[in-house]
């Protein structure tokens, strides 16, 4: 570090401190930020005498320190957009200005409005300093006295060079150096005393204790209710910001207040907890009371954020308890779930020195290597021992129930965000000693931690142009909700419920009556869609209505496995649905499953023992209507409050009465789905000559924006031209191009042919298996009409559940209607590259045409309120 | 040849217009009579191919019924009675959105050789309903059946017309569709076939399709003085027409080591035995699972994702999964890599491209018209049983079987012999158009 001396301006006080030196950091203590700038504007003249690079990071609110100086190189830097991203900034600047530049900060306490917490500002302090001494810098920072706890005083004590204390006492300025590195006098550090441009020692006892009896008793007597969850005194010091200011809400909410006061408090606590969305504060502030926000808060491990998928589980609860109405109370099962805020994660990443590295992965070079890396090192950082404490705390809450630890990042689920499912959620089984329930408990907190640097979330987010916005990563830690069976853990049921039905197969349904994918044991088969393994999907207003049309295909599409907690074996499982049969569990299954009397039947006619079975069709559940009734008013009841559809994650345990009790673990705005780097609204004008198709309902998959590379399309006309054999050679194609299209996220494809697809019936349509659509985006089936034949459009019947599982989007397309506009023209038009990609079946050539968009940009959007669908260029 | 074939065809598109798959069907038969019909005269003259072209009678029908929500809906009904020649009208009856007079005329007419060639006394007919018991609850479906039998029970009886299940018919909508006859006409009999077990059902009926494939291919493999013992199987599909093609391979001393569904191939070169079979059938009867966990469950097996088992080399093939799953690419390899025998357990699993190759390479073919006979030959011994008010054991009604499969096999070889060897595709044909075409002459012109 050079040892070049610098001046703050003031010759007196260049002698009390030995003079400032290249890669001081100086934090100055103040009572009021006039006192800051009177010191501020000498050290910017001298430096700038001196030819120094001055360089003000302007964020406060109050009055530039520094005005009317050109030589002054200024950033204005929003604290609002939060930690990472204040923290970054200040990065990227002080790395962009190099070595030996003059910082001016504003008050760093001016950050607590935003972050409300100071401990990230120690956590601010910690990694930016350390950079600036790098630097051979020397910077200027204040925070106002008694505004951060002793705590974070300590932290940013131990990190800086210089801490002074500057007093403002009847006019009088007094300066109090309490640390300066590497250096010392006899009186360094003693009060002084400013006079014009000395600064004399307070060297009497007399003259300090007046000093500071003075100063002390001052700053009390300013002190109001609201100064004091600011400033409070010595016994509130230890306590961070954001328990002084929650201790302050507190009190608020027990005297008479004004409305408008509470209410302005209730709206900053959500600001500072729940969300900076406008849209979810609104609903937010709407509807939690002080108290429910101070509970929040009881629960909540660290400070900040408490996650968009923990908001919406919280207010989807209050959204319903308000609705005094239906007495939800009764049939809701009441949650314990705690919450670890989103500074926990940035306080883990500065707490195991990982902040350059995280600086590093966010630039272009970095952006997957230094992820790597991050990744790597967060699966085994320590915590600091506050949060391991408050972790173990939380542990010996729960005790040995199982629990689940899930991802709670402050844009998910939040209104049009799609980051569902890209971040990990993990189940403690929670069985073992204490610490080995600690061990399991912290790896899954570091294993969330470190999905956040995982290769699909990365790509996830620079595909949407993300790559550099905040995202700071929270917990929810829910207690799973469930039963005791045998070795086994798990609830009766659950699943997910859309308040709008985004699966509507058949006329006579609505899509406003909602639909359920339901299964027995633990959600995630519902969740995370399992490949062969069938969720029930029921519309809410025909809840006994299938889509298949007998006992083998009822059995074919239905639940065979489920997922379960091991307790005995501290493990995850998924076990067979025979399984429980065997454990005796049959009034479980009475209530969900019907006896399959025909495999029964096989058993005895084939000659082998007969084992009890069932089929999971959850018919003597739904044919009773309580349940599909309840779960159809809860989704329109959180719909209404949201003003727009929701989906929920949801659990169904059965009292010993009988009666249901339904757990919201989850509830979100229904997303847009995407794999569309940007994603821009539906246009509400576009001229004709950009429109592919235009049409109205008649489509299932909800609300979509696909940017769609590949067009596919079966000549209804020449298909029906074609003998049985060769219609039968076209699906085999269709298969082939499936094969050549490898995967939904990197060809995102539209396949249009006539009739129902999956037929096995070549006069209806092309007759494919879904393995031979399986990679396709959406498919579309074209209404045509041919010599006696006017097939129906299957509404993708044929394959229903596996398109729902799929998540493919489906549209049945009618040419001769007026409201269906389809640009067949179009397709014509384009060259053909079926020969190029499938050369075997270039005889086919009129009868398939493959569009390859490239240089064209088309958009599949859709919507599903409004029920617009529009395939169209941009 | 071709030439009368087309002017003979003409009058038939004439007659039928916007019938086309029906025109197809009629014309692959004609195709190969043409020139049988041309060597004897008489059945020219008796303009056979003429009448067997027309069906006896078509009958039309509303369905009226009233769903769950209380509505009314509507649906055409419709039987189509092809051909008496033989015994009464036998064929199935389908519920499915695509049915059409034209497609049930195309289906009545394939049904009339069909049937004729097992040698058992039944004619031909199909019915149907444009009818979608996909989605329907049971309610709608039993009112279904209920209002369509109605109609339909004045129309057939069992001297007249035997009805049985087909695409969306099945043990459900046979119990209803049998339970509303036989409480419009006041009697039990043997009207309907596919019937449960335990009323008036026969034996072997799941078993029928697959075992007469495999007596077919064995009846075949005779003619060149060879058996099943020992011979290297492939299988596709994995339902009940396969499990029961293995389980008969197996038997008779052969080694089965393909089976397939929708998702790929299982390829188990150690065989597929009885063992492992017993465990296919219950993955597959009752877990309804997929292919694929064979080969987590069966170490040392191998699956083939997305594909069929005609690339993996073998001495018989048996088709048993789909219409068109042998391409003309597909029956070069089986030729290629040492297939000398395929039995079609499927309907028309073979393009007409790959059938081309098998006639070519001379290879023992036994099309589905001949070798999955099996189902339509258990119906007719159910009505045999119904008729006599018995119920056979199991070895009688297989043994019958094994009977029906070798007679349809020596008709074959009767009519499709060609120097030394067999065009079981030609002997088929003509077997079973000689067989009805003789009755409906000695019948005179009715």
């Amino acid at each position: 570090m050079s040892q070049t001396s610098v001046s703050t301006g003031f010759a007196g006080l260049d002698r009390i401190l030995d003079g400032l030196r290249m890669g001081d950091n100086v934090v100055w203590l103040v009572d009021d930020i006039h006192d800051y700038a009177n010191f501020v504007f000498p050290f910017v003249q001298k430096a700038l005498e001196q030819g120094r690079r001055v360089v003000y990071m302007r964020f406060a609110g109050y009055e530039p320190l520094i005005q009317g100086e050109e030589r002054v190189v200024i950033y204005q830097l929003d604290a609002y957009r939060g930690f990472e991203s204040f923290a970054t900034r200040v990065y990227r600047i002080v790395e962009q200005e190099g070595r030996e530049a003059f910082y001016v900060f504003d008050c760093l306490s001016e950050l607590l409005n935003a972050w409300a917490t100071d401990s990230v500002i120690g956590d601010f302090f910690q990694v930016t300093c350390p950079f600036l001494f790098e630097l051979d810098t020397v910077a200027y920072f204040a925070l106002t006295r008694d505004s951060l706890s002793f705590r974070t005083l300590a932290q940013i004590r131990s990190t800086t060079q210089l801490l002074l204390i500057l007093y403002n006492n009847k006019e009088n300025i007094y300066i109090q150096p309490i640390k300066v590195w590497r250096r010392y006098s006899p009186t360094m550090f003693l009060p002084h005393i400013q006079r014009e441009d000395s600064f004399d020692p307070l060297v009497t006892s007399y003259e300090a204790t007046s000093l500071f009896n003075q100063v002390y008793w001052e700053a009390s007597r300013q002190r109001t209710p609201h100064r004091q969850a600011l400033a409070s005194g010595v016994s509130q010091r230890h306590l961070d910001y954001w328990d002084r200011l929650f201790l302050f809400a507190e009190n608020l909410g027990a005297l008479p207040r004004s409305d408008d006061e509470l209410q302005l408090m209730i709206r900053k606590l959500c600001k500072v907890m729940l969300s900076r969305d406008d849209r979810m504060l609104n609903l937010t502030s709407s509807f939690f009371d002080m108290e429910d926000l101070l509970q929040i808060k009881s629960r909540l491990i660290g400070t900040g954020f408490i996650g968009g998928k923990a908001v919406g589980m919280l207010l989807a609860r209050r959204i319903l308890t308000k609705d005094w109405m239906r007495r939800w109370d009764k049939y809701l099962e009441p949650h314990d779930s705690f919450f670890v805020g989103s500074d926990v994660f940035y306080s883990y990443i500065v707490y195991n020195g990982w902040w350059k590295l995280f600086m590093e992965q966010k630039t272009e070079e970095g952006y997957y290597s230094a992820a790597a890396e991050m990744h790597k090192r967060m699966l085994r950082g320590r915590f600091p021992l506050e949060i391991q404490e408050t972790f173990q705390q939380m542990l010996e809450y729960y005790g040995q129930s199982p629990i689940i630890v899930r991802s709670s990042s402050l844009l998910e689920d939040g209104f049009g965000n799609a980051f569902a499912g890209k971040y990990d959620s993990v189940f403690c089984v929670n069985q073992g000693t204490p610490t080995e329930r600690y061990k399991q408990f912290e790896a899954a907190v570091k294993s969330i931690y470190a999905s956040t640097m995982s290769q699909d979330a990365l790509v996830y987010r620079k595909q949407r142009g993300l790559a550099q916005k905040e995202e700071p990563m929270s917990l929810l830690i829910q207690r799973i909700s469930g039963t005791y069976r045998g070795p086994y853990f798990f609830p009766d049921a659950a699943g997910v419920g859309v308040s709008y039905n985004t699966y509507v197969w058949s006329r006579d349904m609505k899509q406003e009556a909602g639909m359920l994918r339901m299964v027995m044991g633990l959600g995630t088969r519902a969740v995370d869609r399992v490949v062969q393994d069938y969720a029930r999907i029921v519309a809410l207003d025909a809840p006994l209505k299938k889509t298949h049309q007998n006992m083998a295909e009822a059995k074919k599409y239905s639940q065979r496995e489920i997922d379960v907690v091991h307790v005995a074996q501290n493990s995850f499982e998924t076990i067979p649905l025979t399984k429980l049969s065997e454990l005796g569990l049959t009034d479980l299954l009475d209530r969900f499953a019907v006896r399959d009397r025909e495999a029964e039947k096989w058993y005895k006619d084939t000659g082998r023992p007969v084992k009890p079975s069932w089929v999971l069709t959850f018919d003597p559940l739904l044919s009773k209507g309580e349940f599909s009734a309840l779960m159809h008013k809860i989704l329109k009841t959180l719909e209404k409050a949201y003003n727009y559809p929701v989906d929920v994650e949801f659990t169904v345990n059965y009292t010993p009465q009988g009666n249901p009790l339904i757990n919201i673990v989850q509830c979100r705005p229904l997303q847009t789905k995407s794999k569309a780097q940007v994603v821009s609204p539906m246009p509400d004008k576009i001229d004709r000559d950009k429109i592919f198709i235009k049409k109205v309902g008649d489509f299932m998959g909800g609300t979509v924006a696909e940017h769609l590379l590949l067009v596919i399309y079966i000549s209804p006309e020449k298909y029906s031209q074609l003998n049985t054999a060769d219609q039968h050679e076209v699906g085999r194609i269709v298969g082939e191009l499936n094969k050549r299209v490898v995967d939904r996220e990197s060809m995102p494809t539209l396949l249009l042919g006539p009739g129902r697809w999956g037929t096995t019936d070549p006069a209806m349509g092309v007759p494919v298996t879904f393995s031979e659509i399986s990679n396709i985006t959406a498919i579309a089936e074209v209404a045509f009409s041919y010599g006696d034949l006017v097939p129906e459009l299957s509404f993708g019947s044929h394959f229903f559940q596996d398109l729902v599982e799929s998540d493919i989007f489906f549209m049945a397309l009618f040419p001769e209607r007026v409201r269906d506009f389809f640009n067949e023209r179009w397709l014509k038009q384009q060259p053909n590259a079926l020969a190029e990609i499938v050369p075997e079946a270039s005889a086919f050539d009129q009868v398939i045409r493959v569009v390859r968009l490239e240089g064209q940009s088309l958009w599949l959007r859709s919507d599903l309120v409004s029920q617009q669908l529009l395939c169209h260029f941009e | 040849m071709s030439e009368l074939v087309d002017s003979f065809m003409e009058k038939v598109t004439a007659k039928n217009s916007s019938e086309p798959k029906f025109h197809q069907a009629v014309r692959e038969v004609v195709e190969w009579v043409m020139p049988f019909v041309e060597a004897n005269p008489h059945y020219k003259e008796a303009k056979v191919l003429e009448r067997i072209v027309e069906p006896e009678r078509v009958i039309q029908f509303r369905v009226p019924w009233v769903d769950e929500k209380g509505e009314v809906q509507i649906n055409r009904g419709f039987r189509v009675e092809m051909n008496s020649a033989l015994g009464p009208y036998k064929g199935g009856l389908r519920f499915h959105p695509s049915v059409s007079l034209g497609v049930l005329k195309f289906l009545a007419f394939e049904q009339v050789f069909k049937n004729s060639l097992t040698g058992t006394p039944i004619g031909a007919g199909k019915g149907g309903s444009d009818f979608d018991p996909k989605g329907k609850s049971d309610n709608e479906v039993m009112a279904f059946c209920q209002s369509f039998m109605t109609e339909l029970f004045r129309h057939i009886g069992p001297q007249t017309d035997v009805p049985a299940g087909d695409v969306g018919v099945g043990a459900r909508e046979i119990g209803y569709l049998f339970g509303q006859y036989k409480r419009l006409a006041n009697e039990f009999s043997g009207t309907i076939t596919g019937k449960g077990m335990g009323w008036g059902g026969s034996l072997i009926r799941p078993e029928a399709t697959g075992y007469g494939a495999v007596y077919f291919a064995q009846e075949m493999l005779k003619t060149r003085g060879e058996s099943l013992e020992g011979k290297t199987v492939t299988v596709s599909g994995s339902g009940n027409v396969a499990q029961y093609t293995i389980e008969k391979v197996n038997e008779l001393g052969g080694k089965v080591i393909t089976m397939s569904d929708s998702d790929g191939t299982v390829v188990d070169e150690r065989g597929i035995d009885t063992e492992k079979l017993a465990w296919v059938m219950e993955l597959k009867n009752v877990h309804r699972g997929r292919m694929r966990e064979y080969t987590e469950k069966f170490k040392g097996s191998k699956f083939l994702k997305g594909e069929n088992p005609w690339n993996v080399p073998c001495d018989i093939a048996f088709p048993s999964a789909i219409e068109n799953e042998v391409s003309a690419e597909d029956a070069k390899n089986l030729v290629k890599n040492g297939c000398t025998c395929v039995s079609e357990g499927a309907n028309m699993p073979t393009v007409q491209g790959g059938i081309d190759i098998f006639l070519e390479a001379q290879i023992l073919y036994g099309p589905g018209k001949a070798a999955n006979a099996g189902g339509v030959a258990v119906s007719a011994l159910e009505m045999a049983q119904n008729a006599t008010h018995l119920s056979w054991t199991r070895e009688k009604v297989e043994e019958e079987l094994r009977q029906i499969m070798k007679n349809i096999h020596n008709a074959s070889v009767e009519y499709g012999t060609i120097d030394n060897w067999v065009n079981y595709v030609k002997g088929a044909n003509i077997a079973g158009f000689i067989k009805v075409a003789d009755a409906m002459i000695a019948q005179g012109v009715v």
